[in-house]
């Protein structure tokens, strides 16, 4: 296949690491050739957590190169804008999470965390083809508070055709082991709903 | 499910780079394995701990990279194979072993996996140490991808053993840290147990021994340049074109990719280098002799571009031959870094890509931060109280661990951050020469590795320091490796828990405690009380802080479905007055709007430090802990 290469934009914690590996492992075994890059740092700690997944027969190296993602998933605005002013282009498919995690110099007082309105205005001059959605309130109505990264991956399933539903959810499977069942649900019931949810979530 | 990593024959699974290396020592038939936790090396050995006792063979995590090498050593003197495996500042702690066991040699395939941090993304430099290598007349062998990166380590145990000489297998964070597929080979029966031949001419390196096996090694590296140059991985593509590119390592990749970007693929010849050291000599001549200019692209030093320009002129060969004058040194490669360089050698004009935006939204960085409950956040905020106190200013001489984050606004309670130990190590000195306090600031795992040393020569040469172990119970950074405080072994065996304050009192400190960092009050009054005694008695203490890593205790409460308990702020109490997130800075505590604070149900972990911190006694629990949760905890 073409190349195709996706920009995950994540904060420790969030499962950004997660849906890579669930969309590589999908791509893997639809028989796509693919190469994931992650950069951890100190992730664990609250801080930035990027990865990149890459699916194409000439695809060699484990980082996307700037402005070239074609669909960037950002499971937070700040980090879905910091991603996008690198790697996005006009037409990069950008679906951004809305719901905001603060950063330990935002929370002192010592920054400003941008008003949500304003980063969804800037990804939208970056890309027309953008869609903001509060996936971290509806995972957490599903009583899935920890599935923020699901709700994006059945967003995204949904807007591109790279792959089928089933291999995503046979990623689900390898990498998602705890509450696999009710993540698998959620991702269908997004999938069933996305144009509904979109109009209830979205900004 | 079978592990990814122990998948059938022929299968090819998707694993992470650190995770084939693993597969590739299981294939290569290892025995033993051994290291200390580092990033980014640490999944290499943690894959191979959970699958140890169903293939049969033995790992420990060593008390730090030096044991580690030399315990990996000892058993490849036995004949069975084995792997070690560190960061690349871990390499510097090993490097004394190191360096012997390339006059030694061994007798069973002997893997030493140096894993490289170009870009530091969690290090305190980029060394690299395709250098040691060459120091030490160890090849050194890289690779591109995950399947390279397999395939290459199991063919390294029968390469060693046919030299009977180590290798090091150097890897970088974008390959260890990069998942590909890796199609799987055979799962060959092993040898565990070996025999030790005494024969002292070769095992003692006294210097009569040593003078005749420098000798030998001298000889032998020449025999193994040569080998190489029919290793399988190392492809010299020639289409016909005046320009090479020599790409070592990684780097291959990034040329691929950067062709492809400028239409250039098969319009240039490559010459794909994954033995850098020693570097054979003939597929290079090959090359040069191809071509009217050569670009190497290599990432951090000019190893490979240095041997390339001094064998065009012990040749005479008379050719341009570019490098770091295109390619960076500094920091890690990236696509957009190799294109520039290729094109510029090209002489093709390329624009990179401008940025897309044109509204100015400020971004606001986003440092790492201790966890919400982390204990080290309630002891560097008591340590603050009781040093203000006493109206002392010390020096917080610190180390390297989370706790290194203390270095950061609103604590700034880390002076000094050298290298594993290096808080006591350095206050040593600091002791005989400067008039403020000393604080030494270490964790547990870090004081296991580095710190005993250190904290015996302050009392040896009695230079007085509070020396502060932060015993989080578990070697937290590195993503929670057991270490010989915790109790349990790499495969999760019990054993014997070594604490520090009995070392401390064994070695003679005086002063010892162990406090919980929770318990707000007691500690700080056992901080000012160890503090004065330092002051005024001028000599050493040390004071355990014990309490796990919460990240730890809230990661496996999720495992069990246990609920986490938390804390609330009473509307009408608070007064926005901002001290709870401001100076203490738990991500769980948000200002709102009218600058009162809230707190997440979901992330809290109930700790109640902030309660204590609260001037108006506006926090109070919300969801009290459950026995279950408590007992996480023990």
């Amino acid at each position: 296949m073409n190349e195709y290469n996706i920009v995950i934009a994540s904060v420790g914690g969030q499962g950004g690491l997660t849906l890579s590996r669930i969309i590589g492992q999908a791509a893997l075994l639809k028989g796509y050739r693919v190469r994931i890059g992650e950069t951890l740092g100190m992730s664990q700690r609250g801080g930035i957590v990027q990865s990149y997944v890459r699916i194409g027969d000439t695809v060699e190296s484990p980082i996307v190169g700037e402005g070239e993602a074609d669909a960037i998933l950002g499971l937070e605005p700040v980090e879905a804008l910091r991603a996008a002013r690198r790697y996005a282009n006009n037409n990069t498919l950008i679906i951004v999470n809305t719901e905001p995690i603060h950063t330990i110099t935002t929370i002192a007082g010592r920054e400003k965390y941008p008003p949500l309105l304003d980063i969804l205005d800037e990804l939208r001059t970056i890309s027309q083809n953008m869609i903001a959605i509060n996936a971290t309130e509806y995972a957490k109505n599903k009583g899935l508070p920890y599935s923020t990264n699901v709700v994006v991956l059945a967003v995204f399933a949904s807007k591109t055709n790279i792959m089928e539903p089933e291999y995503y959810i046979k990623g689900i499977k390898t990498f998602v082991r705890r509450l696999t069942k009710e993540n698998i649900e959620l991702f269908n019931d997004v999938l069933r709903n996305v144009n509904k949810i979109m109009t209830m979530f979205s900004q | 499910m079978a592990k990814p990593v122990l998948e059938k024959e022929g299968k090819t699974v998707f694993l992470l780079g650190n995770e084939a290396i693993a597969r590739g020592a299981i294939e290569g038939g290892i025995g033993f394995a051994s290291a200390y936790p580092g990033t980014p090396s640490t999944e290499i050995i943690e894959t191979l701990a959970a699958v140890a006792r169903e293939v049969g063979f033995y790992v420990e995590w060593s008390t730090n990279e030096k044991v580690a090498l030399e315990a990996a050593y000892g058993a490849a003197m036995s004949g069975v194979r084995s792997i070690t495996a560190m960061k690349h500042v871990g390499v510097n702690v090993a490097a004394d072993p190191l360096m012997s066991s390339a006059y030694t040699g061994v007798k069973g395939g002997f893997v030493i996996v140096s894993a490289d941090d170009p870009g530091m993304w969690s290090s305190q430099n980029e060394q690299d140490n395709r250098y040691y290598g060459l120091h030490a007349f160890i090849p050194v062998f890289e690779a591109y991808n995950p399947n390279e990166a397999k395939e290459t380590v199991r063919m390294l145990f029968e390469f060693s053993e046919r030299f009977e000489h180590p290798v090091i297998f150097r890897s970088t964070t974008r390959l260890s840290h990069s998942r590909g597929p890796v199609k799987l080979g055979k799962i060959p029966e092993r040898k565990t147990r070996g025999t030790f031949e005494k024969k002292p001419d070769r095992w003692t390196l006294i210097p009569a021994y040593s003078r005749k096996l420098r000798r030998k090694l001298v000889e032998k590296w020449e025999n193994i340049r040569r080998e190489l140059e029919e290793w399988p991985f190392n492809k010299f593509y020639d289409y016909g074109s005046k320009y090479t590119i020599i790409a070592s390592g990684l780097a291959y990749g990034y040329v691929m990719d950067a062709l492809e970007e400028l239409n250039l693929r098969e319009k240039v010849n490559i010459l794909k280098i994954n033995t850098p050291v020693p570097l054979p000599h003939g597929v290079v001549l090959k090359a040069l002799e191809r071509s009217e200019k050569i670009l190497v692209v290599e990432e951090l030093e000019p190893i490979v571009e240095t041997e390339v320009k001094k064998l065009a002129f012990e040749k005479g060969v008379d050719l341009e031959i570019h490098g770091k004058d295109l390619v960076p040194q500094v920091g890690e490669l990236d696509l957009n870094r190799v294109i520039k360089a290729v094109a510029s050698f090209m002489n093709i004009d390329y624009k990179p890509p401008e940025p897309v935006t044109n509204i100015d939204v400020e971004i606001p960085p986003r440092p790492p931060t201790f966890c919400p409950g982390c204990p080290h956040r309630a002891t560097f905020y008591i340590l603050k109280k009781a040093a203000n106190k006493l109206r002392l200013k010390p020096v917080y001489s610190g180390d390297i661990g989370c706790y290194s984050l203390g270095v950061l606004p609103p604590f700034e309670e880390q002076d000094i951050i050298v290298e594993m130990g290096g808080s006591i190590g350095v206050a040593n000195g600091l002791a005989h020469t400067i008039d403020q306090p000393l604080i030494a600031i270490i964790g547990d795992s870090t004081f296991f590795h580095a710190g005993i040393p250190g904290l015996i020569n302050a009392v040896y040469n009695n230079a007085p320091m509070l020396v502060l172990v932060l015993d989080n119970r578990i070697t937290a950074m590195t993503g929670h490796q057991p270490h010989p405080g915790t109790g349990l072994r790499a495969t999760g065996e019990k054993t014997i828990m070594i604490d520090p304050e009995k070392i401390a009192r064994a070695v003679g400190v005086e002063y010892t405690k162990t406090v919980d960092p929770y318990n707000v009050d007691e500690a700080q009054k056992v901080l000012e009380e160890a503090l004065k005694y330092v002051v005024e008695r001028k000599k050493p203490a040390l004071v355990v802080m014990k309490r796990a890593c919460s990240l730890l205790i809230y990661r496996e409460a999720l495992r069990r479905g246990i609920e986490n308990p938390y804390y609330r702020v009473i509307e009408d109490k608070c007064t926005a007055c901002g001290v709870c997130y401001d100076f203490f800075g738990c991500p769980s505590i948000i200002p709102k709007p009218d600058g009162k604070a809230y707190i997440d149900p979901v992330t809290c972990t109930g700790c109640g430090v902030c309660a204590k911190v609260c001037p108006f006694n506006a926090i109070v629990p919300g969801k009290p802990a459950s026995e279950e949760w408590n007992k996480l905890w023990f």
